[in-house]
């Protein structure tokens, strides 16, 4: 097995990064990384968008174009860049509340576009950068500083969110498992329309903390402990696992991809001009 | 609808759409909004033609946020709205300022606040544009005043993005937007176009953030042989987060600033009718300063000495040529569709001056006409 | 085939001491892990993959 050389992908010179001893964001950028080296991007003609939060430190040590949008917004920049210049790979890395709060109409959108984006949603069910608050995935009773009697609200799942929307390659990959979150990823990259991949990550400083995990590792075996394994093209959305968390491929589409769509139309629009 | 040097009975919001593709623009990201729409729907049909491209947002957040995203990636991009739009998009166009994005947002105003008087004309955005996004920051907005130069004013508004690196608002309203008029639209040959200053050096030496002596950093763009990284905190030489830097916080902000303080001559636009030996200075811009050219005319067929002095970038305010200009008049009457937003910027530029200052101001949808201008002004004799 | 771990890098969370399938890292008395048994390690990688740090890797050894 050739020997991945996933660092060069990495900028060594702003290491070590700011996330906190045992954040699974490291664990999550690792699987992608390394998925990145497999597929030997080129890093000039590879963007990785991010927005704010502990996510969005990942590209700021990510070796390639690089950019740190506004909170929520990263889809929409990210979009701007790939149909401007479809030519280029363009990766996303944000968090629960980027993803799923203020910016979840953008991915509604970018989804039901299909544009050929590959985001990767770092899941650790809380805001960490500004302090623990509870996010739209903070399980139901959880306990965050926003929430200190435990959480009154359902978290929802952000795969079927995407699936439904329009996603063509929807999956779920748990930092306990970063070889199969690396090809779930890689997965993603090479399909051609709007690619999600939702990475279970953790965040031992304040959801552990405050929901009683006695280590960083305690939190990613409970997670594991969670979830299922399923085959792709052998899951649909409406199965009841009851109450297991389903990791992998969960859904794959051959759907239009926006910047063919539009390519076609210019071509066929010049082409039209000259007759 | 071509722009070659050919006559046309053009929209506003027509033209402002054939300025941008005359200018370069290549990427249009919108959303429907009255009284802008049809600029979007002239980019919808106008781009593709031209292997540009159009999008319809989810929202106005996502247009200027593609439209940043699409002139990172080296394609001269715009966005247009009205009010309501231009609210949401602030904090990506502060964005864009700080981090030095070249793009133009265009503004057709209309009655405010809230949703207001939809298809009626307002000048009510003025100080939104130039402190509607949070933080201190410069900004330049331009006011076209005619279908004509709402192609103009877009074309120069493209340029001046790209030469200083910085969003350019154009303030046009429901009025100059959809009132239709003959133009001739300028040749090709006519226009100059500017595009941003790129880097020359080797691409291990670049920081993309570095100043080289005019506060307009070089800008390489996605995909060519540079790497950078772009964040949207306060930012070092080489893009990267400085959020506990004092030094670095201080020359950010000043270069900002610097860079149109230092370009003003280049920058400052006014037009000035009638007002060399004038008494009586009206101020206006955009559709009011139709109104206004009328009522100097009716005031100088009755033996009184008024003219106009027009602002065409409204920021940053043309402070100099307004003193100038108001120096020897007796009295300044600012006009404008709203409450009255620029009066301190008239007072300070006539501080000291034995000028009077008054206003005629009006905000309920309806354009100002040239008999309310010209009865304030036979006051004022 | 010992493997190599990156003090500067090391934030000591000691994932790779439970991710370890032959239990052969431990902290040491500074908290940093360390591996007891080089020999013993069949270079499954896991602690690389795991590490949140990007500070441990396999030491290269010539393979026959």
């Amino acid at each position: 097995m050739k020997k991945n050389n996933y660092k060069k992908y990495l900028r060594t010179h702003k290491l070590p990064h700011i996330w906190c001893s045992g954040c699974g964001h490291g664990i999550i950028l690792g699987a992608a990384l390394r998925a990145m080296a497999e597929l030997e991007l080129d890093p000039y003609r590879t963007v990785a968008v991010t927005a704010i939060g502990c996510s969005a430190r990942t590209n700021a040590i990510m070796h390639c174009n690089t950019i740190q949008t506004t909170h929520g917004r990263a889809l929409t920049f990210a979009s701007g860049i790939k149909m401007a210049r479809p030519d280029l790979t363009v990766l996303l890395f944000v968090g629960d509340g980027d993803g799923a709060a203020i910016g979840g109409n953008h991915l509604i959108h970018a989804a039901r576009r299909n544009v050929d984006l590959t985001t990767v949603l770092l899941n650790n069910s809380i805001y960490g950068m500004t302090g623990g608050q509870y996010s739209p995935l903070t399980p139901y009773q959880k306990t965050a500083s926003t929430s200190p009697y435990g959480n009154l609200e359902q978290d929802f799942d952000i795969c079927k969110l995407a699936d439904a929307a329009g996603a063509s390659y929807v999956a779920r990959g748990i930092a306990h498992d970063p070889r199969h979150l690396s090809k779930l990823i890689r997965g993603g990259i090479e399909h051609k329309g709007f690619s999600f991949i939702e990475g279970i990550s953790h965040c031992p400083t304040y959801y552990g903390r405050k929901n009683k995990f006695a280590s960083p590792y305690d939190v990613m075996r409970w997670v594991k402990e969670r979830s299922v394994r399923v085959k792709p093209d052998s899951y649909n959305f409406s199965q009841d696992l009851n109450g297991s968390v389903p990791v992998g491929v969960l859904s794959h589409k051959n759907l239009p991809e926006f910047t063919d769509e539009y390519r076609k139309l210019v071509e066929k629009l010049q082409k039209g001009a000259e007759s | 609808m071509n722009s070659g040097n050919n006559v046309q009975f053009l929209q506003g919001n027509e033209a402002c759409a054939l300025g941008a593709i005359a200018a370069g623009v290549r990427f249009f990201g919108g959303y429907p909004i009255t009284p802008a729409t049809e600029i979007a729907e002239v980019m919808a049909r106008e781009l593709p033609k031209i292997g540009g491209v159009f999008v319809q947002f989810e929202d106005e957040i996502a247009s200027i946020g593609a439209v940043i995203g699409a002139s990172v990636a080296g394609t001269k991009a715009m966005t247009a709205t009205s009010g309501p739009g231009f609210s949401l998009k602030q904090e990506n166009l502060g964005y864009a300022i700080h981090v030095q994005i070249p793009c133009v947002v265009v503004n057709v105003m209309r009655g405010g606040p809230s949703t207001g008087l939809p298809t009626l004309p307002s000048q009510s955005d003025v100080m939104q544009a130039r402190w509607g996004t949070h933080g201190d920051h410069p900004i330049i907005a331009l006011s076209p005043y005619s279908v004509r130069e709402c192609f103009d004013l877009t074309v120069r508004a493209v340029n001046l993005s790209e030469r200083f690196r910085i969003p350019v608002i154009l303030l046009s309203d429901a009025i100059i937007g959809h009132v239709r008029e003959r133009i001739v639209l300028p040749s090709r040959e006519e226009l100059t176009l500017v595009e941003r200053k790129k880097p020359t050096v080797a691409p291990e030496d670049y920081k993309p953030f570095e100043d080289d002596g005019t506060d307009i950093p070089p800008m390489a763009n996605l995909g060519e042989e540079y790497i950078f990284h772009i964040t949207s905190n306060n930012y070092d030489d080489e893009g990267f987060p400085a959020t506990n830097d004092h030094d670095i916080a201080d020359r950010r902000i000043k270069s900002l600033y610097n860079k149109i303080e230092r370009n003003r001559a280049e920058i400052d636009d006014v037009d000035l009718f009638m007002a060399d030996d004038a008494e009586i200075i009206i101020v206006a811009y955009g559709s009011t300063a139709r109104s206004a050219r009328r009522a100097v005319m009716m005031a100088r067929q009755e033996g009184i000495k008024a003219g106009l002095f027009r602002l065409k970038t409204i920021w940053p305010f043309p402070y100099d040529h307004l003193r100038t200009a108001a120096e020897p008049a007796k009295d300044v009457l600012l006009v404008e569709m709203n409450m009255s937003q620029l009066d301190s910027e008239i007072k300070s530029a006539t501080h000291g001056l034995q000028t009077r200052i008054h206003g005629l101001h009006q905000s309920n949808g309806m354009l100002i006409t040239p008999d309310q201008i010209y009865d304030r002004i036979k006051g004022l004799v | 085939m010992p493997i190599a771990i990156n003090e500067q890098w090391c934030k000591k969370c000691l994932i790779c001491v439970q991710m370890c399938p032959k239990n052969l890292i431990a902290a040491d008395e500074q908290g940093y892990p360390k591996q007891t048994d080089p020999g013993a390690c069949r270079e499954c990688e896991n602690c690389a993959w795991i590490c949140p740090d990007f500070a441990i890797d396999m030491t290269e050894k010539e393979k026959e």
